[in-house]
């Protein structure tokens, strides 16, 4: 580490030469300009041709350096990397004009933006100094295998891709074994998140194997790991197998609905630690540790079909034929949108009340996440062919009645 | 405002809110970080020039042993970064192996420089020779490039003619130092350097100990070994080869067809019995033929080859790897005469960009360098090099690798050599490894391989004049 600091003490040594100074100051002095402009600018339309107005007076004065005798290869470089720089807001602008605003955000900031302050910064130390040189820095022994610079920053920088990157491809390839193999989408997404963490899992693998780490070296590893995890990251790495495991098992993937508080939540993703679900009622997102799922009983409408079989309660008044209503009842319920007519929606009698005969009606939806919905319509429905047919709905009255005051009787009794 | 009860420490902080928003704040921002750039680096430069000097007494050394001038007594002192740019041949393997022995040696120099110059830094950069070329060119247009390169003597004229290096002159002190014809191969027409030779590394024979008594006298005795189970290895490389050429006696004849000039029967038989003897080398069981050098030396440490012929760049890593086992002796001769192994020099050229103080520094640098004290130094730290300074014998009687690497030297030296007139850069030389390869592999026969190296040899006619001797 020693060793790299000094590499790096020693570009400033550049700067004692004249030249070197001179193209530093004329790239700087524009960008410096620039952030001073921008903060008094009052007029915001004009905010967005500064830095390419930046750029121009480096060019400017990058082609001016040769006129006297100096070399502008720096200033150059740095113009390129500017020019790079103003070049990946045109493409998020383009990109933003074919794909959603979310994945394009998230394509400029994990990946675009990263991937070009890298090749930048190496670019800029190639200039300096010499990659393969600096590569073969010698970083210590890990698990008894010397690590130089270079492999370290090889590793880290597959890894990052990998964890980065292996998202479209992944994507790519599940939504072709959908086509191919026509499973649901909830295993569509089950498969993509299986197929990220295998590509990860090869990453990790190849990383140990670059290393040349070997067994001796993975199990120590896995020896310290293990202590780790007994002490301090144990619910972390147990919300991670449990969302494995419920991966494999199928019971919460993501686009599953599954009953969370009595209220029906879909799944959204499935993470490393917890899982995250949308709740209809109020738009909320719910984060839940995987190991819940793993541990308590879960309700899902979503197992083996995405049926819900719904229901609704009435009453209507003893003078009634039930057979006339139930009959009454079904038929409403055959003429609500969304209410499936295979199986068809059953109404039964369900008891004698104090003030009029119950009947539930039951009937099948597609969507449970439409169950309320559904249920206001089906209970509107039934209102209207109630009151089209005179048939009344019941309901407790209450009296209240006033006894008269009697004057002899004791304090207390009144 | 901040209360008048606040240790005035504090009481500066409002002021510096008000300056983070003033119209100089990213200017100041960008001078505090220079400084603290500047000030890290003068730490750093403080910190690795508190080290002991390389032995006691050095400082006196250099100044009885006639090297006054080297001191800095008169003028003003130097300070500065010298960038020491090192350029490993083709063939030599970059790992970290090669980079730590590399540092190893130029800190020893960086030592024993600061001795003299304690407030100079070096910083040592490696480069490749495939690819120097157009790194330096970009640097160059940088204006940061090496302030000193370290390159092989058949580079210096080529990156002259190029304009990536400053030409110097030198002073008839250090002008003494040299042989005249080692400084005539790095002369220009109007007197002045391309660069100034630094050290030697000679091509001998490496051989296991635990494997074989002695190495092998000639070219036959080289055969008959392996016939007897001695494991050989040869490189598939024009200069790495060139040894044999010699021995067989094709020397001149190849040198004669590099100049352009016909061959005398002869000459061409000559040349064809030295490719006769390299097939019936390649068709041996137990020689093997590598196209890559690397993996030849990685093979002979490993225990699979018994004998190669290595240069001495190589002895350092194979000597850490091998230890005592590694012997090291003259390469074989031959019905043809002695052995003509490329010896690989070293010469110092001087970057361009440099500031006016580091270009001192790295003048100051070639005449330390070439002092006899160092040239001595050299040679007695690595086992390695020859010197260059003709003021340096090496000491023979007490190293037999010292010796082999001498007479190595003085056969490089005895006879005009191909490489002379064929420079790395020339595609003569890789038409020459070409018709080799399919010489040893079997694709071409010695007939048809004499014809095609003749051929291949004479110069195009816009061909630059070769340089004098």
């Amino acid at each position: 580490m020693t060793q790299l600091l000094q590499e790096i003490f020693g570009w400033f040594g550049y700067l004692e030469r004249g030249p070197v100074q001179a193209q530093v100051l004329l790239v700087l002095l524009p960008l410096l300009g620039l952030a001073l402009t921008r903060r008094r600018l009052r007029r915001r339309s004009l905010r967005p041709l500064l830095f390419p107005g930046a750029l121009a007076v480096i060019a400017l004065g990058s082609a001016l350096l040769p006129l006297l005798g100096m070399p502008n290869g720096l200033a150059l470089f740095l113009l390129m990397l500017g020019l790079a720089w103003f070049g990946l807001d045109l493409l998020q602008h383009l990109l933003a004009s074919f794909l959603p605003p979310e994945p394009v955000q998230q394509l400029e900031i994990r990946l675009l933006r990263p991937a070009f302050l890298v090749a930048a910064a190496l670019a800029l130390v190639q200039h300096l100094d010499s990659l393969t040189e600096l590569a073969l820095i010698p970083l210590g022994t890990w698990f008894g295998v010397p690590v130089d610079l270079g492999q370290l920053f090889l590793s880290l920088v597959t890894l990052y891709l990998v964890a980065i990157g292996s998202g479209p491809p992944a994507s790519a390839l599940a939504w072709l074994l959908q086509r191919l193999l026509r499973i649901s989408e909830g295993s569509r997404r089950a498969l993509q998140l299986m197929l990220r963490y295998l590509v990860v899992a090869i990453g990790v693998l190849w990383v140990c194997s670059h290393l040349g780490l070997n067994a001796t070296a993975i199990l120590a590893i896995a020896g310290g790991l293990s202590v780790g995890l007994g002490f301090g990251i144990k619910e972390v790495f147990s919300n991670f197998v449990s969302g494995l495991w419920l991966l494999f098992e199928g019971s919460v993937r993501p686009g599953e609905v599954l009953f969370i508080d009595g209220d029906p939540c879909e799944v959204r993703s499935l993470g490393l630690r917890a899982a995250v679900l949308w709740r209809d009622r109020d738009n909320a997102e719910l984060v839940i540790p995987n190991q819940t799922f793993f541990t308590t009983t879960t309700t899902t409408y979503t197992g083996t079909d995405r049926l819900r079989r719904s229901q609704i309660s009435v009453g209507a008044a003893y003078r009634h034929d039930p057979t006339l209503v139930v009959a009454l009842l079904e038929a409403t319920a055959r003429t609500v949108p969304r209410v499936l007519l295979q199986p068809p929606p059953r109404a039964l009698v369900l008891r004698y009340g104090d003030s009029s005969i119950d009947y539930a009606l039951r009937f099948w939806i597609a969507n449970p996440m439409d169950n309320v919905s559904i249920c206001s319509a089906v209970n509107t429905a039934v209102w209207q062919a109630f009151a089209r047919e005179g048939i009344e709905i019941p309901f407790p009255q209450r009296v209240w009645h006033q006894a008269p005051a009697q004057p002899d009787a004791p304090p207390g009794h009144r | 405002m901040a209360p008048p009860w606040l240790p005035s420490r504090l009481r500066l902080l409002p002021r510096l809110r008000r300056l983070r928003r003033s119209r100089y704040a990213l200017f100041l921002a960008a001078l505090l970080l220079l400084g603290v750039a500047f000030a890290l680096r003068g730490l750093s430069q403080r910190l690795t020039g508190a080290e002991q000097p390389l032995t006691p007494g050095f400082r006196l050394r250099l100044l009885t042993g006639g090297f006054a001038s080297l001191m800095p007594a008169e003028g003003p002192r130097l300070r500065g970064t010298l960038y020491l740019g090192v350029v490993l041949d083709r063939d030599q393997v970059l790992n970290a192996d090669t980079v730590m022995d590399l540092r190893g040696r130029v800190e020893e120099l960086d030592k024993a420089f600061r001795t003299v110059y304690p407030e100079v830094t070096i910083q040592l950069q490696v480069f490749r020779s495939d690819t120097i070329i157009p790194e330096l060119a970009a640097r160059v247009r940088s204006g940061l490039a090496p302030d000193l390169l370290v390159v092989s003597g058949l580079f210096a004229n080529d990156l002259q003619l190029l304009g990536l290096t400053e030409p110097t002159r030198l002073g008839p002190e250090e002008r003494r130092q040299f042989n005249e014809a080692a400084l005539d191969r790095l002369r220009l027409p109007d007197g002045r350097m391309t660069g100034v030779p630094l050290l030697f590394h000679p091509e001998v024979a490496c051989f296991n100990r635990s494997r074989l008594d002695t190495s092998p006298a000639t070219v036959e005795e080289l055969l008959q070994r392996s016939a007897e189970g001695t494991r050989v290895g040869l490189a598939a490389h024009p200069l790495s080869l060139y040894w044999t050429a010699g021995s067989l006696g094709a020397n001149g004849a190849l040198v004669e067809a590099a100049r352009g000039r016909s061959l005398t029967p002869e000459q061409r038989q000559r040349l064809r019995d030295w490719l006769v003897w390299l097939r019936a080398a390649s068709l041996q069981h137990r020689v093997t033929v590598y196209a890559d050098q690397n993996q030849m030396l990685k093979d002979f440490h490993q225990g699979r080859l018994d004998w190669i012929s290595c240069s001495s760049i190589d002895i350092p890593t194979l000597r850490q790897q091998l230890g005592p086992r590694l012997g090291v002796a003259p390469l074989p001769s031959g019905p043809g005469g002695d052995p003509t192994p490329v010896s690989r020099e070293r010469v110092m050229v001087f970057g361009r960009g440099s500031s006016p103080e580091q270009r001192r520094i790295a003048e100051a640098m070639v005449r330390f360098s070439i002092n006899p004290l160092i040239q001595r130094n050299f040679t007695l730290g690595t086992m390695a090099v020859l010197p260059v300074n003709r003021f340096v014998p090496p000491p023979v009687n007490s190293s037999a690798t010292l010796a082999a690497l001498a007479e190595s030297q003085r056969q490089s030296d005895a006879n005009p050599m191909l490489v002379e007139f064929v420079h790395p850069g020339d595609p003569r030389l890789g038409a020459l490894a070409r018709t080799l390869v399919q010489l040893l592999f079997g694709d071409l026969d010695p007939d048809a391989a004499t014809a095609v190296l003749i051929e291949e040899l004479r110069p195009a006619p816009h061909q630059p004049p070769a340089p004098r001797r």
